[in-house]
């Protein structure tokens, strides 16, 4: 806690008593003479009587003297009237009075100099702006952001053509898989094909093909999943859910599927999907969900999915169930990624909204931080860096892809760099007079938050629906009503 | 004394309630980085500390704006209480502590700003 408050008693290593007024100023109390100010290098207090006990009284008295207009001839009148000293006390006998009068101890004191102080060199800012490259600077941060947004490893496992693609295609859209991974009456998956995208990570194993035994398919199931879980500390690429899929019309529940699902995968996350169940008879489907239940895997996790015209059956199922068993670090990812639950993938995108704020209100007090000294309105691109760094995690946020990136969020971050040349800025907000204080600051980059928000909000909701991205235009004019309605609330 | 002295010491104290302002912050942005690891990491360690940076930020708020009052018209204010170790065990422990965590954070905000308004008073623009 910092122990300073106006009025706190300094004492420097000469023994001089003097008044804090400010981290910059003390009032001296010499033997002889008014107080005078002092700065706090000057003074160099180095102890403080107990600042709570003492300080407030003094700054009352200090206050009070001030608005009083009463003048004080030298340091006594002074001292006793601040200190509220009987007549006889001498100047060596204070440390001894206030002791006993207050009850308290001397203790160590310095000034500390705020980080944000080291900040707001606006000389050492203004080089360092000269070269700062605000695009590279975007793009590196984005990179960095978008690492903390965890994706989910799922393995698609079962025999050549179970159905492991179409079942991919159901759950997470056509647009993951290639067409080309797509065949009929040819093994569709070749060794372990990984589908990504910035939700996801998908892969599709191998199936048991013409010549290979099932013991080969054992082992290579069993290798791949020691190679993925090798690093104990790197849990983000373990396989975190399976799904294993066994193809319902005319096929068995074999030996082989068992011991994958019971031995080799862990009984946290295997759901098991029987596919193409729409061909399947009812007793079939009981008999072989039986095997399934003898072998003592529960009921909830196994599905009978189909992908029929008119939307895939189970498979909501399945979803609701791979979200219960991942993980929490990496539900909010599939819920974006699943393309089955609209409604959960659009209160994803505004359940961000707390996230949002929390960036921006980190942003918001660095840039207060800088305009703690107020700063020219010509240095107010030191803000940029601040808020390059928003923009980035704010687009890492609303998962924003690369291409939009690029095409969009790039050449918005330029008009966002112009309107900071000096000019445009106070063309626009034309409230900011010559210097850029903390508040102003603060609401500047607290304004230019929201409206980025606001923006990738809803790009990311068009994407969700299906519909045309928005584009990134600078508005002056909503810029400003956001700086209006930010600075009203920053004064309420 | 003469108004000029007044107005100019009364200027640096209000300066000096800004730069306590920026110290405490310092205090928020710890006590922010701890309370998310408490609330992600979930150690009883974290939990602790983030109670008592929420305490010594809520003190130095506290100091503050005693100091604030001597320059500045205002009621005296009642700070949320700070949350005890059990709190965390509560079903909605996330949301009573960021709440006042950001209650807290948010009276430093308004002080910041009617400190900001009074200098800008004392110093008028050109």
């Amino acid at each position: 806690m910092n122990k300073m408050r106006f009025g706190a008693l300094l004492l420097n290593a000469k023994n001089q008593l003097g008044l804090y007024l400010s981290h910059r100023v003390v009032l001296a109390l010499p033997e002889d003479g008014c107080p005078q100010a002092l700065s706090q290098a000057e003074f160099a207090a180095n102890r403080v009587f107990a600042f709570q006990a003492v300080a407030y009284p003094f700054a009352e008295s200090l206050l009070k003297a001030l608005q009083s207009k009463q003048i004080f001839h030298n340091n006594k009148e002074t001292t006793k009237f601040l200190l509220d000293l009987p007549e006889n006390v001498k100047g060596n006998d204070l440390y001894m009075h206030i002791k006993q009068k207050y009850n308290v101890e001397l203790e160590d004191f310095s000034i500390r100099v705020p980080k944000s102080d080291k900040k707001t060199n606006p000389e050492q800012w203004s080089r360092h702006m000269q070269d700062y490259d605000y695009q590279n600077e975007f793009l590196k941060k984005f990179e960095a952001e978008k690492k903390l947004y965890k994706r989910p490893n799922i393995l698609v496992c079962g025999y050549t053509g179970s159905g492991k693609t179409s079942l991919i295609q159901a759950m997470l859209g056509e647009d993951l898989v290639p067409s080309e991974a797509i065949g009929v009456g040819q093994p569709k998956t070749m060794g372990y094909d990984c589908y990504e995208n910035n939700m996801v990570r998908i892969f599709d194993s191998r199936g048991l093909e013409l010549g290979e035994t099932e013991e080969e398919f054992l082992d290579q199931t069993k290798s791949f999943l020691r190679e993925r879980q090798a690093d104990l500390n790197n849990v983000d690429e373990h396989i975190h859910l399976v799904w294993y899929t066994i193809q319902g019309s005319g096929a068995r529940v074999t030996k082989c599927d068992l011991e994958l699902i019971k031995n080799i995968f862990s009984e946290q996350n295997v759901l098991i999907a029987f596919t193409k169940a729409d061909l399947m008879r009812n007793s079939q489907r009981e008999s072989m969900k039986q095997v399934l239940l003898e072998a003592g895997i529960d009921t909830d996790r196994i599905f009978f999915t189909s992908d029929i015209e008119g939307g895939s059956q189970g498979c909501m199922e399945l979803m609701h169930k791979s979200l219960e068993m991942l993980p929490e670090a990496y539900k909010d990812a599939f819920i974006e990624a699943q393309r089955l639950a609209l409604e959960l993938r659009i209160r994803a995108v505004y359940d961000k909204a707390k996230k949002a704020k929390s960036i921006i209100a980190t942003a918001t007090a660095a840039a207060g931080g800088i305009g703690a000294t107020p700063i020219p309105l010509s240095d107010a691109a030191l803000l940029i860096p601040i808020q390059v760094t928003m923009i980035a995690s704010l687009a890492a946020l609303y998962g924003l892809r690369e291409e939009a990136v690029k095409q969009a969020a790039l050449p918005f971050l330029a008009k966002v760099a112009g309107i900071f040349a000096a000019t445009s800025l106070l063309k626009l907000l034309p409230v900011l007079g010559s210097a850029v204080n903390a508040a102003v600051a603060a609401s500047i980059t607290g304004a230019m938050g929201l409206y980025v928000k606001n923006n990738f909000e809803q790009y990311a909701l068009a994407k969700v629906k299906g519909e045309p991205t928005p584009e990134f235009s600078f508005n002056a004019e909503l810029f400003k009503q956001f700086f209006n309605e930010y600075e009203k609330k920053s004064l309420n | 004394m003469s108004h000029d002295l007044y107005n100019s010491l009364c200027q640096e104290m209000l300066l000096d309630l800004c730069y306590r302002l920026g110290l405490a912050e310092e205090q928020f942005c710890l006590l922010s980085d701890t309370l998310l690891a408490a609330m992600s990491i979930g150690e009883l360690e974290d939990k602790q500390k983030a109670i008592e940076l929420m305490a010594a930020y809520s003190q130095s708020l506290q100091i503050i704006y005693a100091d604030f009052l001597l320059l500045i018209e205002g009621q005296s204010l009642l700070f949320p209480p700070v949350p005890a170790l059990w709190q965390w065990n509560e079903p909605r422990a996330e949301e009573i502590f960021s709440a006042t965590a950001e209650k807290l954070y948010s009276i430093a905000e308004a002080m910041e700003c009617k400190l900001r308004i009074k200098l800008a008073e004392k110093e008028p623009r050109t």
